[in-house]
């Protein structure tokens, strides 16, 4: 490892030294090459940054970004003494924590036990089985949820075996309902897929260790938490502290597929608060981009912060 | 791999209590319940959608095997009209465009970001800063309005065709490729593009497969871009709408006093139509995949 560092940093020397017009020499067909890469960046990243102006604008769409009218904070105001904020904040940080806590549980736990079961070809098809539901769409597992917890669906014949009463699930508004419903659904296409890093780094765990620990009678119970765990909890840090900082981008799209105006004081998330105001019934932009800057401005500080903790705690990092 | 093999197996030292033997069932048991989870939705549809309409609509809870008569009149109600096969041909126009632009885009940066540069550091700020802080979809949609990409197939190609994430990817795929080849091929004379597809590109594959998989979920998935930006315009649906359309227009429909069942049987059979093929493909690639997947995250 040293030694790579070493060239790296030498490398670092070496450019230094060289002048901009020896690089460009050398390099100009490298920097043809990223004209493309450099203008969908512009085009579909760096221009709809400028876009957010309408977060302050009184926008109409035939008078453009810059022909509308300045309203300053008039918008975010709006947003944030309207009634519906505060519903729509709760419900975006509790489905974020469900999903950062519940979420991110279900493949690391999946992945440890499935490791020590011993029977190989059934390891294997449990293994490939788990990966399908990555590979249906969200509008099939939308369809599905729909169907499978209508009031003749099987989830929820099955939970009245459990002593809950047979209705339509997502059409209840009481409280965790909605909330587990999307978390489970996560759950339920991600895991499998999601373990797949997990389960590698646990293959890659020191066989000597293993055995050296069984010689001196640790159980398998032992050796799983003693030694496999430990060996892939930096690799979970990472995974966790990532996640952290995607989990206000993530993962919203199928509560759009999902929710009905009955469910909106449980189900509303900013991502759809933002969707409605712009392409709903009730249109206005400028609301509906000062929420989209809001939920994008939270996103960022996750981000930032969990990737400086990242960098601190495990020497990597996102960005 | 033969480590873990024999790991399992380490059993000369281990006992074999009864209370682990217990316990191994239990977690057989769990699995298995995982495994069966996963999959039986999946088996339902496809049961539902070769069963009987009638009898379809009067049964409750999973549908194991085809309910009343095996009957295959919901595909040929299916295909009456061929909406729903232009929207499958759609979207498979959709995804190749996506793949195949975001491909393009992501070998260019990769390699551009992975050579020895003076602007390397800056041009990968100008990318990763996009990861940090997004635009969001209403400006998004006014740039592409202004663009006159509203109402054109290529709305729903080119704003999602690639991202920084799978630019990362591409940059860690050319970095994985020892130097000294790319370095022999240089000085016999190969020019960049013989470098990048020839010499580079095959030995890290696995990187770009899993771009490439992960643009192409991305564009099967896509029904909010199509709803945005071509809500009206029936001929350039992608199947996914068309599902998101017959789900919601039957979950009212369900309420009739009356309703005709064969519409619930056209739910499957499309379900079935979008979803069964990616499912019979995906283990032929799933060694690889598993491969770039990982080692993606070891190089992170």
């Amino acid at each position: 490892m040293s030694l790579f560092k070493k060239n790296g940093n030498a490398d670092k020397e070496v450019l230094k030294e060289f002048t901009w017009k020896y690089d460009f020499k050398q390099n100009w067909m490298v920097y043809v090459l990223f004209i493309p890469v450099v203008m969908y960046f512009l085009i579909f990243h760096y221009v709809p940054m400028f876009g957010l102006i309408m977060a302050f604008e009184n926008f109409k769409p035939s008078k453009g970004f810059f022909g509308s009218q300045w309203v300053g904070l008039a918008n975010f105001k709006e947003l944030f003494t309207g009634d519906t904020f505060l519903k729509v904040l709760r419900n975006t940080t509790a489905m974020a924590v469900l999903n950062l806590t519940v979420g991110f549980a279900a493949p690391v736990l999946f992945a440890l036990f499935l490791s020590e079961v011993r029977l190989k070809h059934f390891k294997r098809s449990v293994q490939i089985m788990s990966y399908m539901p990555y590979f249906v769409s969200a509008t099939v597992v939308c369809s599905l949820a729909s169907e499978f917890l209508s009031s003749t669906g099987a989830l929820t014949i099955a939970l009245s075996w459990l002593g809950f009463d047979r209705q339509n699930w997502l059409a209840n508004p009481n409280i965790p309902v909605f909330w587990l419903i999307n978390t489970f659904l996560g759950i339920w296409q991600g895991m499998g897929w999601g373990s797949i890093i997990f389960m590698t780094a646990i293959a890659n765990v020191s066989h000597d260790l293993h055995e050296a620990a069984a010689i001196d009678g640790a159980t398998r119970w032992q050796r799983m938490w003693r030694i496999t765990f430990p060996t892939i909890m930096p690799l979970v840090l990472v995974m966790f502290i990532m996640r952290i900082g995607l989990v206000f981008r993530t993962g919203f799209d199928k509560i759009l597929l999902l929710y009905m105006p009955m469910t909106y004081d449980t189900a509303d998330v900013l991502y759809t608060y933002t969707y409605r105001m712009a392409f709903g019934s009730q249109i206005n932009y400028g609301v509906s981009t000062a929420s989209g800057l809001f939920q994008s401005v939270i996103g960022t500080i996750l981000l930032v912060i969990s990737n400086k903790i990242s960098r601190k705690a495990a020497g990597s990092s996102l960005i | 791999m033969k480590k873990t093999v024999t790991l399992g197996h380490s059993g000369m030292v281990d006992t074999h209590s009864p209370f682990e033997k217990v316990i191994d069932a239990i977690i057989i048991l769990f699995m298995a319940f995982i495994a069966f989870a996963s999959v039986v939705p999946l088996w339902h549809c496809v049961m539902s959608s070769i069963s009987d309409g009638k009898s379809l609509m009067q049964h409750e809870g999973l549908v194991i095997l085809p309910v009343g008569k095996i009957s295959f009149a919901g595909y040929k109600l299916t295909f009456r009209d061929n909406s729903i096969m232009k929207g499958y041909l759609n979207t498979i126009l959709y995804v190749i465009g996506n793949v195949t632009i975001g491909t393009v885009l992501n070998i260019f940066g990769g390699y551009v970001l992975s050579r020895r540069t003076k602007l390397k550091s800056t041009l990968t700020a100008f990318v990763v800063f996009t990861m940090i802080f997004t635009g969001g979809i209403v400006p998004l949609y006014m740039v592409c309005k202004s663009l006159g990409m509203v109402g054109t197939r290529w709305a729903l190609i080119l704003p999602h065709c690639t991202n920084a994430a799978f630019i990362i990817m591409s940059i860690k795929g050319f970095e994985s490729v020892p130097k000294s080849t790319e370095e022999s091929a240089r000085i016999d004379g190969a020019g960049h593009f013989r470098v990048i597809f020839q010499i580079m590109l095959p030995q890290c594959f696995s990187f770009f497969l899993v771009t490439m998989v992960n643009t192409a979920i991305i564009a099967w998935n896509a029904w909010l871009s199509a709803a945005i930006y071509v809500p009206s315009d029936k001929g350039k649906w992608p199947l996914q709408l068309w599902i998101k359309e017959l789900v919601a227009s039957n979950a009212e429909f369900m309420n009739w006093s009356n309703p005709d069942y064969s519409r619930y049987l056209i739910q499957y059979c499309v379900i079935t139509i979008a979803t069964l093929p990616l499912i019979l493909a995906f283990p032929l690639f799933i060694k690889r995949l598993e491969r770039g997947m990982a080692q993606g995250a070891e190089k992170g």
